[in-house]
């Protein structure tokens, strides 16, 4: 399968997944016991207030005309106000996904810079001291519940320390958008308080986020600078009187990723869940905590509009993930 | 004329979690410069051990050198020295039996070939500069024609190669560092008969023409009749029995070797099945290896281990009561 | 078997993973004899509230003068019975929709694993809490939540296993030799990839316990009459740093117990999975 074919498939099966998921997050959202329109009308509100609202929500229309006409919006690219908010879901949504991304690649880029290396070393040094110990650790790393790290690591760097802020995303108003990452954007301005403080807002969060994947790209890594190095191709490879340097960091390393790339989609979805738990412990103003409020707000059409969101999102991942995928093994995903 | 490989008294075991397995015991084997030595025995004899001894490949943590020697052209391959590893890719060199395992699959062809010649080829030191890069393009491409292979495949990637044409890479890959001995470990067992018969051909005819030494491990005694100078046989980690090409078929004396040849199916003859198993691997009879399944076993057998004695000129046997010369007849 | 055994029994962390699961079902169990003030689930002691820990209240007490040791015995009730049910159940849909998926190869059973594509589309944790949050939250509920968004996970499991082993010689020669489907499934397919679905089962009570925790922590697990290691931390948010203790404990038993499941989940993988056992 070429990678076209590959791309055309998949494009065809966004649209129906989509639907299928938003179909799910309705009907979830209807069969509710709690009233959204009483929600939305407010503790006080009389009954003809309430009544008000379900017209003006449409919640009084049989559901299949309800999802109807919310899927006539969608595509017109509207997902309805927020109850909460008070604004355009989209508005919401555009606003808060840069900071998730930023996050997320982040965390994806620490547990890259910090796996890797690791998980190579204790391919090499199999059973070697440093293998045991990052074995224990990596088993460790993917045992924690992230939203009490979360609060251990406040407890310690901001509360006891007092070496970073304890929640939020910057200080004082945010550099001028140009990408929605704060980081670049701070960059881009040339702003160096600026940078700093948002990197300084970035570190505990994206720690927390970083480090079960950071251990679960070290077992990746190490499992497959294992298997590569007791592969057939290899050995022959030595047997040819390769150096021992060219086998290990071309051939050897290039094996190890094209399988630890293999779980890259898996990892990201795991960091995409993280942050919804994270996003909420240090008030990061992303989806993942959106989507927390929203839900715990019955706020439904923000959680639909969310869960279109990260739906796509996940769509995307994994297709830029099947594609990295073919460019590194020419054999292709079979 | 010294040998080009020489293997002296070599033993060598495994340890297992069943215990230790004596799968060498003092293997006497030599090639000598620009000979093709067949090395014949069962599968499981211990051939493939054998190699990866000579080539360095043996997994450290299990296996267990008990003594002996193995040299290639004068130099210690067993002390793991520099100047064994410098030996290999250069002047010795290796045809793998598995041809698609063999290559990494992430990388085209021409850059595994390239990456040997670059960092091994005798005389190849500065093959990094510019005037040197085109001897070694010349010398690629000519190994590609003598190969029969289209210069296309270096930009190819493994999978996308046929099973024969990988096995011609591995033969152009063992050629093109013009080394003195290659080593191959049943380079036909993963083709088709057709194939195997033109690989086969073209290693010997490759071989023969550039005065290359060829160690061939086969279970395949019809195949090593057809390409070697000399057979050496193999019997559970013991060497029977070694002599020249003609001289084995028609005057073999070891009894394991005519019951390996009767065991080969010929027209208007029953093949023979060899009774008994093959022994386990933990525990080997003691003395001569063979002596439970030996038409011609006594007390002898199983007591002292014969030794490799020249029984003719160039013909070796390990048997306390080996055939006599012209025992052909007696036997079928 | 006993040669599996004893293989396992050679895996130091896997031993250790027993170590730790093994007292913590005896402690679930025995948790109204073992705990020191059995009544703290519900009582209110306000005269004793947030001490740190001391030799009366070992890990300290909470912000309702509970004695967090006593409520953190009966929070490994909740957690396992949770977990328990959760995985049980999800098996329980998942295993025979990847089976019949993998066994057949039509639209059919493509639709079905487009199905669970899409249950797969959105983090799990943000459909439990949907789904919890929508039926209010209660320990039934909770496990409701958790297994219509881990069910898929087995199904896609069960369905690439049984894909992978679907026309091996000893399955087409059964359904050559006219055995039903029925019987294919049951007698050869299912015993086939046993393997890794108990690896994956030890690892998915892991995985089940920290999104249980989560939807505690967030207020959506069972009421605070039933003790849960979540929801605790979370009450404790609002004694920090003050209270360092408070947190501490449930977290670190949250942490031990998947950590344990982990292990022995490692160490079935390694006994189990012929595709692990790799050299020496
Ligand atoms: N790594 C190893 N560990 C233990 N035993 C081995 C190992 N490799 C080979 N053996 C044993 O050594 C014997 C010889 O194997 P091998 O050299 O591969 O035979 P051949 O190549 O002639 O088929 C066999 O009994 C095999 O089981
Ligand atoms: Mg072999």
């Amino acid at each position: 399968m070429n990678w076209l074919s590959m791309v055309a498939n998949r494009l065809l099966w966004v649209i129906p997944t989509l639907f299928g998921l938003l179909a799910i997050v309705f009907v979830l959202s209807r069969v509710v016991p709690v009233d959204p329109a009483h929600l939305a009308a407010g503790e006080q509100a009389s009954a003809e207030q309430v009544q008000r609202m379900r017209e003006r929500f449409g919640f009084n229309k049989p559901l299949p005309v309800q999802f109807a006409s919310y899927l006539r919006d969608v595509a017109s690219g509207n997902l309805g106000t927020s109850m909460y908010t008070q604004r355009p879901i989209v508005d919401d949504l555009a606003s808060r996904l840069p900071a998730t991304l930023e996050l997320i690649f982040t965390a994806l880029l620490l547990a890259t810079l910090i796996g890797i290396p690791l998980g190579v070393l204790c391919g090499l040094r199999r059973h070697s001291w440093l293998d045991h110990l990052l074995r224990v650790i990596s088993v460790s790393g993917l045992a924690v519940a992230s939203f009490w790290l979360a609060m251990q690591l406040q407890l310690l760097f901001s509360m006891r320390l007092g070496w970073l802020p304890l929640a939020g995303r910057i200080e004082g108003f945010p550099p001028d958008t140009v990408t929605g990452f704060l980081l670049l954007d701070a960059l881009i301005g040339g702003e160096a308080e600026l940078f700093s403080s948002a990197a300084q807002h970035l570190a505990l969060p994206a720690l927390t986020l970083a480090l079960p994947a950071a251990a679960s790209v070290v077992r990746f890594m190490r499992n497959g600078v294992i298997g590569a190095i007791n592969s057939p191709s290899v050995t022959y490879q030595a047997a040819m009187g390769f150096p021992p340097w060219l086998i290990v960091w071309k051939y050897v390393l290039r094996l190890a990723l094209s399988t630890t790339v293999t779980q890259l989609g898996l990892i990201l979805g795991f960091l995409l869940a993280g942050a919804v738990v994270v996003e909420t412990v240090f008030d990061w103003p992303g989806l993942g905590g959106y989507a927390v409020r929203s839900i715990l707000q019955s706020d439904y059409n923000a959680v639909m509009g969310f869960t279109l969101c990260t739906g796509a999102l996940v769509l995307v991942i994994n297709l830029l993930v099947d594609l990295l995928q073919m460019a590194i093994d020419p054999r292709g995903s079979a | 004329m010294t040998a080009l490989l020489d293997i002296g008294e070599f033993s060598l075991s495994f340890r297992t979690a069943s215990g230790t397995a004596p799968v060498l015991e003092r293997i006497d084997l030599a090639v000598r410069p620009g000979e093709i030595v067949g090395l014949v025995g069962e599968s499981g004899c211990g051939k493939t051990t054998i190699i990866r001894s000579i080539l360095g490949t043996l997994p450290e943590r299990t296996a267990l050198i008990e003594g002996g020697h193995i040299r290639v052209d004068g130099v210690d391959m067993l002390g793991g020295g520099k100047a064994a590893q410098s030996m290999r890719g250069r002047g010795l060199t290796f045809v793998p039996q598995d041809p698609f395992a063999s290559f990494n699959p992430l990388f085209r062809v021409g850059t595994q070939i390239r990456d040997l010649l670059r960092w091994r080829a005798a005389g190849a030191k500065n093959a990094r500069s510019g005037s040197s890069r085109q001897i070694v393009e010349a010398a690629i491409s000519a190994m590609l024609d003598a190969v029969q292979l289209p210069q296309s495949i270096l930009a190819k990637y493994p999978h996308e190669l046929s099973g024969g044409q990988r096995q011609r890479v591995m033969i152009a890959m063992a050629m093109l560092p013009q080394p003195r001995l290659i080593i191959a470990d049943e380079p036909t067992t993963a083709l088709d008969v057709i194939l195997q018969a033109q690989i086969l051909s073209l290693l010997r005819r490759l071989a023969v023409e550039r005065g290359v030494s060829v160690l061939f491990a086969t279970h395949d005694l019809a195949a090593a009749w057809e390409i070697c100078d000399r057979i050496a046989v193999m019997y559970a980690g013991q060497i029977v029995e070694i002599g020249p090409r003609e001289a084995f078929f028609d005057a073999s004396r070891h009894p394991y070797t005519r019951m390996l040849l009767a065991s080969l199916p010929e027209p208007g003859r029953n093949s023979e099945v060899i009774p008994g198993g093959v022994p386990n691997p933990l525990k080997p009879p003691a003395g001569c290896r063979f002596n439970p399944r030996c038409p011609k076993v006594t007390a002898i057998c199983s007591e002292a281990r014969p030794t490799l004695a020249a029984i003719a000129s160039d013909h070796l046997v390990a048997c306390h009561h080996p055939w006599p010369a012209n025992a052909q007849a007696t036997h079928a | 078997m006993t040669e599996l055994l004893r293989r396992f029994a050679r895996d130091r962390a896997a031993l250790f993973g027993l170590c730790i699961i093994g007292p913590l079902v005896l402690a679930a169990i025995f948790a109204p004899v073992l705990a020191p003030y059995p009544n703290d689930v519900v009582d209110f002691h306000l005269e004793r509230r947030l001490l740190p820990p001391s030799a009366d209240t070992l890990l300290g007490t909470d912000r309702m003068g509970g004695d967090i040791f006593s409520r953190l015995l009966f929070g490994a009730r909740t957690t396992l019975t949770l977990a328990g049910i959760t995985v049980g159940l999800a098996l329980l849909i998942g295993v025979p929709v990847g089976l019949i998926a993998g066994y057949y190869e039509n639209r059919a059973s493509e639709a079905l694993m487009r199905v669970t594509e899409i249950f797969l589309a959105v983090p799990q944790i943000v459909l439990a809490i949907a789904i919890a949050q929508t039926l209010g939250p209660s320990l039934r509920n909770a496990i409701l939540a958790l297994t219509l968004t881990y069910w898929p996970f087995w199904a896609r499991l069960v369905y690439a296993e049984t894909r992978s082993i679907r026309n091996e010689v000893f399955i087409e020669s059964a359904i050559a030799l006219g055995a039903s489907p029925w019987r294919v499934v049951v007698l050869h397919i299912l015993p086939a990839i046993a393997s890794p679905i108990i690896v994956r089962t030890s690892i998915g009570i892991g995985a089940t316990i920290l999104t249980a925790a989560t939807l505690g922590f967030l207020g959506l697990g069972p009421p605070p009459t039933a003790p849960e290691w979540g929801r605790m931390i979370a009450e404790s948010r609002e004694h920090l740093p003050e209270a360092w203790w408070y947190a501490l404990a449930p977290g670190l038993a949250i942490f031990l117990t998947v950590l344990g499941f982990n292990l022995v989940g490692d160490g079935f993988r390694d006994i189990l999975d012929p595709r692990s056992r790799r050299g020496p």
